[in-house]
Order: C-alpha cells, then structure tokens, then sequence
C-alpha cells in the first residue's frame, strides 16, 4: 500500500515545518499549502487521504474553504483551531469536518485523530461493531454492555446514546450531531438532557466519572468515546 | 463699564462741608448785589437754593451745615440791622427762622433723594453685573477663570477687592492650599469655620463681626466648593441685608459653576481612563495571540521528540518531558491572559446552562495532565448535588485555576481534594472548594490574592503572572457568587467559590426501564 497522502492548509510558518515533519515521520506525503486558495487547488490535485485545515487562514474563511471541500469531496478533514474559539469549531464540525485540533496540541494526539479520521473513512459498512476498551466492552448488535464481565443496564436512551459514540468512535460529535441523532431535530438545542444523559453514562461505565478514561467533554465542543483497543493504540 | 460709582469728595470726606460752606458763600454773593432792589424774603430763596444743592450732592452733614450757615449769612448780611445777627422786624424774624427750618428738612429730604439715587444707580450696577457674571459663568471652564470673573464682577458691583477661594475634592481648605495673602488680608480660620458651618461671616453678620472683610461659602446643597471674601471699600456698605443676600446669591452661582467644571474635569479624566483601559486590552490581547503561535510549536516538537528515538535515554526522555511540561505550562498562561482580556473586555454574557459536577472536573483535570501526573486528587461531590447552574465554559477555567494552584504550590506527595456541597438557606448554594496541604497564605496575602498581577510568593519561585485568581473572581463574580480562602486545620490553603442556583435543582430525565 502506497504512502497515505495528508494536505496540509496552514499560514503559520513554522507551524507548518512542525506538521511536515511530524506526518513526514509518521509515513505520510505531505504537500503544504499557506493559503485557502493555494489548500483546495491543492487538495483537488493531489487527492489526499487527509486534510488538515487551520480555521485561521488570511485570504479565505476557514468554514467557507471547508464547504466548497465538502461540496465535492468527503476526505476527512480536521481543523485546527485557536483556543477560545468554541463557535466556529462547533459551527466547522456541524458543517461535515471530521474532528479538530486545538492549538498548541501535541504530535501524538494529532496522529491519533488522523488515524481515527481515515479509519472512518475507510470503513465500507456500517456495520454494527463491538467496541473494547480497558474492562469496558460494547456489542451494539447484540444490545450487551459489559464492565469488567459485569453486565450493566442501561436504558433504551442510554443505549441509543452509547452506540452513536461507538459508532464514531475515536472521533468528536456535537451536542447538536447527539442531540438530533438521539432525541431528533427538534431538540437540537436541548444541551442540558445531552448532559444529563452523559452523567448517568459515566457513574454507569467510568471507574471514577470525575476521571472519565472513556467518555471524555470536549468543552463547548461535544463528547467523544476514546478510540477502542483494536485501533493501533497511539 | 468698569466705573465705581463715586460721588465727588469720597475720598475727602472733610471737603463736602468745606464745599458747603463755598456753596453758602456763593449764594451771599449772588445775594448781595441785589440787596436793594429786593426784598431779604425774596433773597432767601438763594439759601435754601444752596442747600437742596448741597443736599443732592454732597450728603446730609454738609446740607445741615448749610442750612445753619445759611441762615446765619442770611442773618448777618440781608436783615436789618444790616451787619449784625440782631434781627429787628417781626417778618425778617419770621423769614429766619423759617429759613432754618425749611432748610433742614429740605437738607434730610434732598440727603434722602440723594441716598435713594444712589442706591437705585448701585442697584442698576449690580443687576448688570449679576447678568453678565451669569452669562461669562456659563463658558468658564477652569476654576481659575471662574475666580477672575468674581473678582472682575462683584468687584465692580460691590465697590470691593475679592478673593475666591476654591476647596479640593471635599470643599475643605488645608492650609497648604491657600493662596498666599496679597490684595485681600483673608485670615485663615474664618475661612476654616465658614467652610464647616456653611455660613456667612464678617462685617454684617453676627460672627466675626468685627472683621473688615465679608466671608460667603459658595455651596451646593450638597458641600461647599470655595468661599468668597469680599473687602469693600466702604466697610459699611455691606451692613444691609441686601447686599450681603445679593452677594449670597452671587456665591450660589459661583457654586453651581465650580460644580460645572468639576464634573466636566472628571469626564475627561474618566475618557483618559477609558483610553488607557481600552489600550491595556488591545495589548493584552495581541500579547497572548503573539506567544500562543511558538507555543504551538514547542508543545508539538517536544511531544514528537518524546515519542521518537531521541528520547531512548532516560536524560533525554527528562529534558524532553521539561520542554513539554513548561510549554504546556505556558500556555495556559497565555490562556489566562487571553480570558482576561476578554473578560475586560466585558460585558461578557454567562451563558449558563445545567452541567454536572463531574463532567467539569472531569475536564479540568484532562486540562492538567501534566502537571497532576503522579499526583492524588481526591474528589468529593455530595450527593444529591449532582449539576451546578453555570457557564461551563467560563466556569471550567476557573477549576482549572484552582487546582492548578494547589498542585503547583503544595508537596508532591501531599493530596489535593475537590470538595463540592450545596448551602444556603433553601440549598440554592453551590459550594466549590478546592483543598491543599501547602504551606499556607500569610493573612495580607489572603486578603490581597485575587488581584490582578499580585504573586504571594517572591518573583522566581514559581512560574505565572498572577492571573489565575483575578481570572477566577471575575468569572465568579459574573455568576454574581464569592471567591475566598481560609486556612486548614492542619495547614494547608482551602479556596472557596460559592455561586447562586435557581431553586429547585436541574431537569428531571424521564424515568425509563432498564434493560
């Protein structure tokens, strides 16, 4: 298999040397772009397995280079974003970005959401998984949860909740992505159930739910299931 | 229009009843050339003449002197016996004192027409002075060209020097600020007690009384401004009420004028305050976006490293591991910077919403990673609080920032706790604490520790600016909650945030079966 391909859409100069060497490290062609417009030609071109986009960009508005991306091309795309900037995160993600980045972050975690990302990508069914994680296992076909061999009872909410975080395992949804997923687009808005529902999740599969290994809050942003045991582990 | 109204010999008061006695000489000497052809009767009329003259002009004194004077020329000079002061004929006796008599009324009524017009004049004076120092009052803009109007005003409208003397802040006059004593001889404590009774003193009233000057306080309702020392020329021209009501008045104006251009001086000082404020923002906030952008890239490069092979020995694997702690480090600074540009920035909006009390400590300690590695953190959220009514973004930093300062300034083997309650009367209370077992605050530190830039510790021995707890404050106080710090039995800091609940707790989930 041929050397994955990474586009990388960034102003910031030595951001940009960091990035190269890094995914350079790790196996991937790395073709570089500063500029929005100089970043789509490029992505149009070189057909890359990955996107990396900084919301940043001088010439053309993060979002808006992500929706002509989206217009004619699924290729998972990650944002890196400044801290402090919830809503354009949020508004990025809702807006089909895969996951995202938040600046300073570290090689690990980005090769971690870069793997998640394309092993999204790749997956040809939907199929129904089973999810391992240290003594947490979830089979969705089969309607199990287990902790440590224990099985635990959950409710039809609950469960519904669960298996829509394993099915992105590994990767970042918006309360809005939960929300419509589980409850519908009416109750898009509804954070505060979203919460709630969380909370009664981790006293039911975390160790200690201040702790969470697990279920982790991004902070304005989501939740996300930490990526399962069969994923190369980062 | 600068004229004093004199009246001619004020300053020569001995000359009117010389200048009477001229006008009695004059009338004998229109007299007498005529002595024959009319009779002495006819001739008195040229005396009293005289003395209506002398009363209009030259005062009440004078026009007595001439009526007497009068007379007595008429006397000697036009009745028979010509020559003497012996009268013979029963008319020309008649006519004498007639003379006499008419000539001291027509002496005090014409002294009275004269008083009266020179008070209507000195009237006409001040009511023009009054609207014009009203008007020039309107465009003062400095206390000094308030000043240079009264004295240029009730000066002239009161024949008098005048000082002003304006008060600091609260009106009071310390000595230092007085003006040093040149035209007008004020004395310092009559200013002091006029200042603090809010009443006139001097010549006129009953306080001082015997002082040559005149002291008003110019006030509000609400303080005194300054006072006004007025000197007149004629000492006794402000025994009247009149002019001391009307020089009151003139106080009250100069007043409300001082109290103008206060409050003027104090907008433009708030506007330069504004500025200042405006660009200590914009440099915070270009500071943090300036050092995040290095951080970016240390925090990443070092991760790298720390994961390659550079890292095989164990030195490395330290050094690597500092590198990566401290730029972490540093970026949490920049992001305390940045939120509390933002938050000055204000009015930053609490978006708050029910979050759960794990789901936030959860996340902090994510946050600090590094820094609570190998560190015990215990956690204890009393049941039944289980959600806390907050901004979670904003209230999360504030977690952050506590805990982070009780790792960094407790022993490595001491443990933290997170102690989370409800109070109040009706439970509407959440109560965050965060608990060390460090060395304790000295009780000014205590007291001074949530202020911007303020460090308890001396430069060097720990890495930050002092903005953590300003940061948290003002988050909390946007919650409209306390932040504060207790010592622990057994030593150790207790940091505590409190913050009001809506009553009646967070959303009930619809119960559903479990499966």
């Amino acid at each position: 298999m041929s050397e994955p391909r990474a586009v990388v859409i960034e102003n910031d100069p030595s951001l940009r040397r960091f990035l190269k060497a890094v995914l350079g490290g790790a196996g991937y062609e790395v073709y570089l772009a500063e500029t929005g417009e100089r970043g789509l030609s490029e992505a149009a071109a070189r057909r890359p397995d990955v996107i990396l986009l900084d919301l940043g960009l001088p010439d053309i508005d993060g979002n808006d280079v992500l929706a002509r991306l989206r217009s004619w091309t699924a290729t998972p795309v990650i944002i890196i974003s400044a801290r402090g900037d919830e809503n354009g995160k949020v508004r990025a993600l809702d807006a089909g970005a895969d996951d995202y980045l938040v600046k300073p972050f570290g090689s690990d975690e980005l090769l971690a959401r870069l793997r998640v990302a394309r092993r999204h990508a790749a997956r040809t069914s939907q199929g129904d998984e089973v999810y391992d994680r240290d003594d947490v296992r979830i089979d969705v076909a089969a309607h199990r949860v287990t902790v440590r061999g224990e099985h635990v009872h959950l409710t039809a909410t609950e469960f519904k909740l669960l298996s829509e975080l394993v099915r992105a395992s590994g990767r970042v949804l918006t309360h809005r992505q939960l929300l419509t997923a589980v409850w519908g687009p009416t109750h898009a808005d509804d954070t505060h159930y979203l919460r709630l529902y969380m909370a009664q999740l981790r006293s039911k599969l975390e160790q200690d739910s201040t702790d969470p290994q697990l279920l982790q809050t991004e902070v304005g942003v989501g939740y996300r299931l930490v990526a399962g045991d069969d994923t190369v582990s980062p | 229009m600068g004229a004093v109204v004199r009246y001619p010999g004020q300053s020569w008061p001995i000359g009117r009843y010389v200048m009477a006695l001229v006008v009695v000489g004059l009338s004998t000497a229109v007299g007498l050339p005529f002595a024959g052809v009319f009779n002495a009767a006819s001739l008195s009329m040229l005396y009293l003449l005289g003395v209506v003259c002398c009363g209009v002009y030259l005062g009440r004194g004078p026009a007595v002197l001439a009526a007497v004077t009068g007379g007595l020329a008429y006397n000697f000079c036009f009745t028979e016996p010509r020559w003497s002061l012996h009268i013979r004929g029963a008319s020309d006796t008649l006519t004498f004192f007639a003379l006499v008599t008419i000539g001291l009324v027509v002496a005090e009524l014409a002294a009275r027409l004269r008083a009266e017009a020179l008070i209507a004049r000195m009237r006409e004076v001040r009511a023009t002075e009054v609207s014009a120092l009203s008007e020039a009052l309107l465009g003062a803009d400095s206390e000094t060209a308030i000043r240079e109007l009264a004295q240029q005003h009730i000066g002239t409208a009161f024949s008098a020097e005048i000082e002003l003397l304006v008060g600091a802040n609260e009106g009071m006059l310390p000595d230092s600020q007085l003006p040093p004593v040149e035209r007008v001889p004020f004395a310092a404590d009559v200013v002091r007690w006029v200042v603090v009774e809010g009443q006139a003193a001097g010549c006129g009233t009953s306080v001082f009384a015997d002082s040559q000057l005149h002291y008003v306080p110019a006030r509000t309702p609400h303080r005194t401004l300054g006072v006004l020392i007025v000197a007149p020329y004629d000492a006794g021209s402000l025994l009247p009420p009149e002019p001391r009501a009307a020089l009151a008045n003139h106080a009250r104006q100069i007043a409300l004028a001082l109290d103008r251009v206060r409050y003027a001086q104090q907008a433009q000082a708030a506007g330069l305050t504004a500025q200042i404020e405006e660009s200590r923002r914009a440099l915070l906030a270009g500071l943090s976006h300036d050092l995040r952008t290095p951080l970016a890239t240390l925090v990443g490069a070092s991760s790298a490293l720390l994961s390659r092979k550079e890292a095989e020995t164990e030195s490395s694997k330290e050094l690597l591991h500092t590198i990566h702690d401290e730029s972490q480090r540093m970026a949490r600074l920049t992001d305390n910077l940045l939120d509390m540009a933002r938050l000055i920035n204000g009015p930053t909006s609490v978006k708050a919403e029910w979050i759960p009390i794990d789901e936030m400590i959860g996340s902090a300690r994510r946050q600090l990673r590094g820094i609570a590695r190998d560190r015990r953190i215990e956690v204890d959220i009393q049941a039944p609080l289980r959600a806390a009514f907050v901004d979670p973004v904003l209230f999360e930093r504030v977690i952050v920032n506590l805990m982070e300062n009780a790792l960094k300034y407790s022993p490595v083997n001491s443990a933290i706790q997170v102690v989370c309650r409800s109070g109040g009367h009706d439970a509407d209370t959440l109560l965050l604490g965060v608990l060390d077992r460090g060395a304790g605050l000295a009780r000014e530190t205590k007291s001074r520790i949530f202020e911007p830039f303020y460090r308890g510790l001396p430069e060097g021995e720990q890495s930050g600016v002092g903005l953590g707890l300003a940061l948290c404050r003002a988050v909390v106080e946007l919650h409209r909650g306390r932040i504060w710090v207790e010592d622990r039995a057994g030593g150790g800091s207790a940091f505590w945030v409190s913050a009001p609940q809506p009553s009646g707790g967070p959303p009930r989930l619809p119960t559903e079966v479990e499966e």
